[in-house]
């Protein structure tokens, strides 16, 4: 991975009206990154894919690709990202084939034949068929193929696997993987929290427009706390677990159940007096680092 | 610019022929009939309904620009409300705009391509049904004499592009600047309806006369005076003017559009204190 900066944003904001969409987006994306995007419906994911696109404009702030302005370099940035959008609608009486072919006839660098026919048949798809015949799965295939067939430097992918099989899912991972063993650089929107941390470098957290967290997934993944739950021989008092790092969340009898971030050894010598039975860790997956983050308790992830 | 305005002009080939041969047909139809229709309808020359609808039945060549070339102008402009309109609105309705605005193109590049490609659509179209109609003049034989040559009635039809290409910018304007598609339809269509009914009423009442300035009905001559002078240049370039000044307004605001927000151009949101 390069330390070339590929997109940035600058306090970016876009309300639409009083309605916020994003609000002071300050990120960073480097050169041959998969930056996985994170949030719930209606964070501003797609509205900032749009602003990186020139698609809608800012409120305020500003945003680069490729260290070029978003408005006033559109077309230049545009030659060199694809898109793929969340809300994908396709030309119903149009063929897949001519689709791909308008779509290569609109680029200054024509797409690779050979890459398309190799992504078809990686897809499975026959492109002889008009879109309103092709099922929503087959639909989003088009998308996918649209988006990796001009091999552009960036690729924008907002929620590329959704209606997909597991099988073509993983397809497309793996396309995501091929992307960046070029060198180039994919920002990935999804709501797939296992398919973010199999294939992004690194994530962002968006909630309510605001970015909250960027992290590396690898260090999100070692930072994050892990359960616990012990199985005393009698059954400890309330107050005897009042130590800094670890939280009591629940107990049932003699099974107590613990949220750690640190001192597992206090833990484990105040526990000791009542009679250790069991103990069960559980590491969390991304997706429940992902939860904790939007739980009502944690509406600014402050405790993960 | 010029693959998408290839793709444009392609994809509407059914419509081409459909409404080329559909003109020819109506047209057609009229022209066959005119012996009989003809004398029955000058009874009522004056009657101001007629008057009101623009029919000018007090000679055969009157008939036949009031009935053929009127209705047909009314009929092109239709189809130019549904084609402007279903351009750029009704493709951000339909979310395919997204796409094409994602490719590396400008927004300059985009509306010309499809300004041009509509103007192109029409020009097809009424050239099959000008060639349609002036072909079923000269094959039909009439009792009643009529100084109408086929390459004038083809001349008269073809020449209301210009007519037809201020709507298409017009409705290009509007679906850059409205919100969504049905309002730019509907502003479109009671434009149409006015500009329509009030050129013929400003032509009998004259405190309306000022109307028909507004009306691009008034620059399309639907007289008999069409066949002996022909198109009227000053209308030409006039209409010409109407389309290219609503070509740049559409391409104002559709620089400034946020594509799929469905908001005003210039509405760019307020950031709460």
């Amino acid at each position: 991975m390069s330390s070339e900066i590929i997109i940035q944003t600058d306090e970016l904001s876009v309300y639409y009206g009083t309605h916020r969409g994003i609000k002071g987006l300050n990120l960073s994306v480097q050169k041959g990154e998969v930056f996985g995007f994170l949030g719930p419906n209606g964070a501003g994911k797609t509205t900032t894919q749009r602003v990186l696109l020139d698609i809608i404009h800012p409120t305020k702030g500003n945003a680069t690709l490729f260290g070029l302005d978003c408005q006033k370099d559109g077309v230049a940035i545009r030659e060199r990202v694809s898109y793929l959008p969340g809300e994908l609608n396709l030309y119903p009486s149009m063929k897949a084939g001519y689709f791909f072919d308008l779509l290569g006839s609109l680029q200054k660098n024509k797409p690779d034949k050979r890459y398309l026919k190799r992504l078809l048949e990686l897809l499975n798809l026959d492109p002889s068929r008009k879109m309103k015949e092709y099922s929503h799965g087959n639909k989003q295939k088009i998308g996918v193929i649209s988006a990796f067939m001009g091999k552009k430097e960036l690729i924008i992918l907002d929620e590329p696997t959704i209606g997909l099989d597991p099988l073509v899912q993983q397809t497309v991972l793996e396309l995501v993987r091929e992307v960046k063993r070029d060198g180039r650089t994919v920002f990935f929107s999804s709501h797939n929290l296992t398919e973010v941390q199999e294939v992004c470098d690194r994530v962002g957290i968006i909630q309510n427009g605001e970015l909250i967290k960027t992290e590396k997934v690898e260090t999100l993944m070692a930072q994050q706390f892990k359960r616990l739950e012990i199985n005393f021989r009698k059954e400890p008092p309330h107050d005897a677990f009042a130590i800094e790092g670890v939280k009591e969340i629940g107990r049932e009898g003699n099974l107590v159940m613990f949220e750690i971030r640190r001192g597992l050894d206090i833990l484990m010598e105040k526990a000791a007096p009542y009679g250790v039975i069991d103990i069960e860790t559980k590491t969390l997956s991304l997706e429940e680092i992902f939860l904790a983050y939007y739980s009502p308790q944690n509406k600014r992830g402050q405790n993960v | 610019m010029f693959n998408l305005l290839v793709h444009e002009i392609k994809s509407r080939w059914v419509a081409i022929l459909g409404w080329g041969f559909g003109l020819t047909f109506f047209g057609g139809i009229y022209i066959s009939i005119f012996d009989g229709m003809f004398e029955q309808m000058s009874v009522f020359k004056d009657l101001p309904i007629y008057k009101i609808a623009g029919m000018h039945l007090g000679s055969v060549e009157g008939y036949i620009a009031s009935v053929v070339l009127a209705y047909i102008t009314v009929l092109v402009g239709i189809y130019c409300i549904v084609l402007s309109t279903s351009t750029l609105a009704g493709e951000e309705d339909n979310g395919t705009l997204e796409l094409i605005v994602a490719m590396p193109l400008s927004r300059w590049q985009i509306l010309t391509a499809k300004a041009v490609a509509l103007s192109v659509v029409v020009l097809f179209l009424m050239i099959i049904a000008a060639i349609g109609n002036a072909v079923l003049l000269e094959v039909i034989k009439f009792d009643t004499p009529i100084s109408i040559t086929p390459f004038g009635l083809f001349v008269s039809l073809i020449s209301n592009l210009p007519f037809a290409v201020g709507f298409i910018m017009i409705g290009l304007f509007l679906g850059a600047i409205l919100p969504s598609r049905r309002m730019a339809a509907t502003v479109m269509t009671v434009y149409f309806v006015l500009s329509y009914f009030g050129e013929n009423l400003a032509g009998m009442v004259k405190s309306l006369e000022p109307i028909r300035y507004f009306s691009l009905f008034n620059y399309y001559d639907t007289t008999a005076t069409i066949f002996s002078d022909g198109p009227r240049l000053s209308d030409i370039f006039t209409l010409l003017g109407i389309a290219a000044v609503f070509y740049v307004l559409a391409l104002i605001c559709f620089r400034k559009r946020n594509i799929t927000v469905g908001a005003w151009p210039w509405q760019r949101g307020k950031i709460p204190d």
